[in-house]
């Protein structure tokens, strides 16, 4: 917005791609930005891709939590860990070793949910869903410091705890 | 898959994780047929669990490759919470639950897929 010096009111200034125009933006800080009106929209379109994504990732958790909070009595721990590649990947981790079939069926039918739902075009999530195992063998299927976890071990690695009613939440190793 | 069930007691570990890549080529061969080559687990993953015309193998698909992922990547902990494979998933059970219903069930919906009851026959 710019201001009408005759009457104080701000206006919107229209910048046409392409135009050749150099932008110049100074902020509150005093750090200026002397920009080509092109480079102006590639970076409103970042800022728009970007947020955009946290907004996803808000919402994703928000489900996944009450995901994770309705199969609670199934599960000793769920995370959501950032792959090399930049996906998310969802890992619960059961509440017994043995194989539990039924949630094998929910984790799927959830996987396909997320991948259906429009909420989440820009995110990709795979699921996994593994034996009740310790954090140690757990540790190779997270990644380090790119974490959220929404119930986990405690600090004996064989207490399992549970944060009821609160979105995953960043953990640090 | 009769050479497979043969060696499942010993290692079933392993049984699960060529069900698993015998599943894969089976995707691979519908995919290829409808012109989509994807060079990753990632790529191929996000198709199958995106696209409608997938989505009935891919229910019968990711259990086993989840499954594959326990069986290569999961070590067994100091703690003997997880001290094997099996310990998740009983040999009688990488039976009948990967071979005879996942990896079956994965190619009579592959069979639908491309409207060819011939198909792997």
């Amino acid at each position: 917005m710019d201001r009408d010096l005759t009457t104080k009111k701000a206006v919107a200034v229209l910048l046409e791609e392409g135009s050749g125009v150099t932008v110049l933006v100074d902020t509150q800080s005093r750090h200026r930005f002397c920009l080509e009106v092109d480079q102006v929209v590639k970076a409103c379109q970042s800022f728009q891709a970007g947020y955009e994504f946290f907004q996803q990732l808000e919402d994703l958790q928000d489900l996944l939590s009450n995901w994770v909070l309705q199969y609670k009595s199934r599960l000793n721990g769920a995370y959501i860990t950032f792959r090399s590649t930049g996906d998310l990947l969802f890992v619960v981790v059961q509440k017994e070793t043995e194989r539990d079939d039924e949630l094998v069926d929910l984790l799927t039918s959830l996987d396909i949910s997320i991948a259906s739902d429009e909420r989440f075009t820009q995110l990709k999530v795979e699921v996994l869903q593994l034996p009740k195992t310790s954090r140690s063998s757990l540790d190779a299927f997270l990644s380090p410091d790119r974490v959220f976890e929404h119930a986990g071990y405690g600090e004996s690695g064989s207490q399992s705890k549970f944060i009821s009613g609160q979105r995953l939440t960043t953990i640090k190793y | 898959m009769k050479y497979l069930q043969e060696r499942v007691v010993d290692f079933p570990q392993w049984v699960t994780t060529v069900t698993f890549y015998t599943a894969l080529q089976v995707v691979e061969a519908i995919l290829a047929k409808d012109g989509l080559h994807p060079t990753s687990h990632e790529t191929r993953n996000s198709i199958l669990r995106r696209e409608n015309r997938y989505q009935s193998l891919w229910r019968f698909y990711r259990p086993l490759w989840n499954d594959s992922l326990i069986a290569r990547y999961l070590t067994s902990d100091d703690g003997s919470i997880y001290s094997s494979f099996a310990d998740y998933l009983p040999p009688a059970k990488v039976v009948s639950i990967h071979i005879n219903h996942n990896l079956h069930q994965l190619i009579q919906r592959a069979r639908t897929v491309i409207g060819d009851q011939d198909f792997l026959a």
